[in-house]
């Protein structure tokens, strides 16, 4: 039989190569495909391209394309970086400069202090000498009459715009000096004794009230595994997928330092991100699918550009004479946020603090989120040969919990003499109770690329868009985009 | 001049040498590109392929391995199959509902008419019976080949050939 067929063959083949009916040229071909071929070959290109170099070469698009994407990530990653390196240079100026400021007016304060207290004590003196004494009698000074050169220095500082968050310190110095010469003229003729003698300064409460978070994703990279499993209809699928990348958790703060004085903070806080999760993918016809899964992560990190200023009272009661009878001391203000925890501080104290009035701290703070994210999505799929293109709209549901939650305060001193201890400030009543939910819609491009029967690229660029949870209209609302990259498998 | 002497001069451009090997070969290739379309039209087209590929890949002919005719065959089936799959591939293999009757080719039968009525009787044949008719009996491929080449099973290359027998009897005895 084998015989045969060769017998057949040679016959074919001889037949098929025979030369006849020359004068048609049915077996001639266009002379215009040799020069043109001629012409390709020079400019070292063809017509159409075909497997498999196609196919490689759609194999080093892809990694192009992924490079390209992947160096783009990190220029924006370290653009990001730059700008938050920026931000804390100018927190760290601006920090500086109110340092400055606070010095002065301290060492102005202490001058103007000194000064009433020997004002005071001259009085003093000339109010208990006796009516019988032979003395010249001292005219008192009026009130308003006392106010010296300094105090006009002291209001120059008396508003402190101390950083780029706008926190604006609201200390009247000018009046709380005037209620104070006001106090020093009150006098216990019956027991000698001048209350209180030294200015009083009242803003003891800071308070910060912690709005709801909004999880921002920053573009981030996106490493997918994908697992198909192929069935008669409909076609389904799972992916497993891993994303690592960054988040930027944007906190509105709201201070409250005085009845009068809101202040509204926004800080961007920016976390490093991993989650695993599982997404189904069902077809409802040759080119659309329908994906839904979970996925559950984690949000940490450790975020320390945060700084507070507390204000210290001091109460020190004296004899008419000056001497100190005694000093207490309360340092003391409140944070009170409502989505992470809520704490005070005091400090509590016979320091001889008078010179020193403000103090500022670092807080060192580590967070630890809990993400939930169900996403349904919608894919419509384009074959060309080999690639496939997709068009992806979906929408997604985040919730995000605090799991975890610590805090470390850090003093900066001030002023002269300053000697508290870290340990003496102490942070009570922590309680992280934060919880809170949003959406997103998702619009997005993908390209697929079969690189053999069973193994295949992708990668998709999607497009989130954020709701954010703002409760003062700040129109927050952003578009952020991640990239995901992903190797599949088909059964 | 000899034939590997010219494939040396045409792998470094010479285009006389280039020249001397398409005239040399243009009408056996073109005919085994017609043999593969089912039109002058796409037989241009795989022609066209299939010379550029073979000049561009010309330096990896091995002529210890292969005759130059065998070689430059083979560059443009996988031009053809290429085309063929890029075009008209789903319904390519479908079985088709033909004669099941044993109609064997014969010499004296395919011996009485021309080359171009053949390969016209062969381009006429479904796509699928075309190129497994071609591969098998024309260059010599074994099923296990086609089956391979073709992402098939052996079985479906054997019943399409048989199938593609008993058409082209068929189709060479409406002939007369």
């Amino acid at each position: 039989m084998e015989e045969n067929r060769h017998e057949l063959n040679n016959f074919l083949r001889k037949k098929l190569n025979q030369i006849d009916d020359t004068s048609s040229k049915w077996d001639q071909p266009n002379p215009e495909i040799w020069q043109d071929t001629k012409a390709l070959l020079r400019k070292g290109k063809a017509k159409v391209w075909y497997l498999p170099n196609k196919k490689w070469a759609m194999a080093a698009s892809f990694a192009l394309f992924a490079l390209v994407s992947y160096a783009c990530f990190l220029q924006i990653r370290v653009f990001n970086l730059q700008q938050l390196e920026q931000e804390h240079f100018v927190i760290q100026n601006q920090l500086k400069q109110t340092k400055e400021q606070l010095d002065t007016a301290l060492i102005d304060l202490s001058q103007v202090k000194n000064e009433l207290i020997q004002i005071q004590k001259v009085q003093a003196e000339k109010l208990t000498v006796p009516i019988e004494s032979d003395a010249e009698q001292v005219p008192i000074p009026p009130s308003s009459n006392i106010n010296p050169p300094e105090i006009e220095l002291i209001q120059s500082t008396s508003t402190i715009t101390s950083t780029s968050k706008q926190k604006v310190l609201p200390i009247d110095i000018k009046n709380t000096l005037k209620q104070e010469s006001v106090i020093t003229n009150q006098i216990n003729h019956s027991k000698g004794i001048v209350l209180p003698p030294i200015p009083t300064l009242d803003w003891s409460l800071i308070q910060q009230d912690y709005q709801p978070i909004i999880i921002k994703d920053e573009p981030s990279l996106v490493q997918n595994i994908i697992q198909v499993k192929r069935f008669n209809w409909p076609d389904f699928k799972i992916e497993l997928i891993h994303k690592r990348g960054e988040h930027e958790l944007i906190r509105e703060t709201f201070i409250n330092y005085t009845e009068n004085e809101d202040i509204l903070d926004i800080d961007p806080l920016l976390f490093k991100q991993s989650s695993y999760g599982l997404l189904g993918s069902v077809s409802i016809s040759d080119r659309l699918t329908v994906n839904t899964g979970i996925n559950i992560g984690q949000i940490g990190g450790d975020w320390n550009d945060d700084w507070e200023l507390l204000v210290g009272e001091d109460d020190i009661y004296e004899d008419l004479n000056g001497n100190e009878l005694f000093d207490i001391e309360h340092i003391h203000g409140s944070r009170w946020s409502l989505l992470f925890n809520q704490f005070t501080y005091q400090n509590i104290g016979g320091h001889d603090t008078d010179e020193d009035q403000f103090f500022l701290f670092d807080l060192y703070e580590t967070y630890q989120f809990k993400t939930v994210q169900i996403p349904v999505q919608l894919e419509y799929y384009y074959p060309i040969n080999n690639l496939k293109l997709s068009g992806l709209l979906g929408y997604q549901w985040n919730r995000i919990t605090l799991e975890d939650y610590y805090a470390e305060p850090d003093l900066l001193h001030f002023g002269q003499d300053w000697n508290l201890n870290t340990s003496e400030l102490l942070i009570e009543e922590e309680e992280a109770y934060l919880g809170t939910s949003y959406s997103n819609i998702q619009v997005g491009l993908g390209l697929h690329i079969g690189l053999t029967k069973h193994w295949g690229l992708s990668t998709r660029l999607l497009f989130e868009n954020q709701d954010v949870y703002d409760t003062f209209n700040l129109g927050l609302d952003t578009w952020n985009q991640s990239i995901q990259f992903g190797l599949y498998y088909t059964l | 001049m000899t034939e590997r002497k010219l494939i040396q001069l045409a792998i470094k451009g010479k285009e006389t040498a280039m020249d001397s090997l398409y005239h040399k070969y243009e009408k056996l290739w073109y005919r085994l590109c017609l043999r593969y379309a089912d039109n002058s039209h796409k037989a241009q087209d795989i022609f066209q392929e299939g010379l550029f590929n073979i000049f561009k890949d010309l330096k990896q002919f091995n002529a210890d391995k292969a005759k130059f005719s065998t070689w430059s065959g083979r560059v443009f089936v996988h031009a053809a199959l290429r085309y063929i799959r890029k075009n008209q591939w789903q319904q390519t293999f479908e079985e088709l509902d033909e004669s099941t009757g044993n109609h064997p080719l014969a010499q004296d039968i395919i011996g009485s008419i021309s080359a171009r009525e053949l390969i016209q009787v062969i381009q006429k044949l479904p796509t699928g019976y075309r190129i497994i008719f071609n591969m098998y009996e024309l260059e010599g491929y074994t099923h296990k080949e086609i089956a391979e080449q073709l992402d098939i099973s052996i079985g479906t290359s054997k019943s399409q050939l048989s199938k593609a027998k008993n058409l082209l009897r068929k189709k060479i005895d409406q002939l007369f």
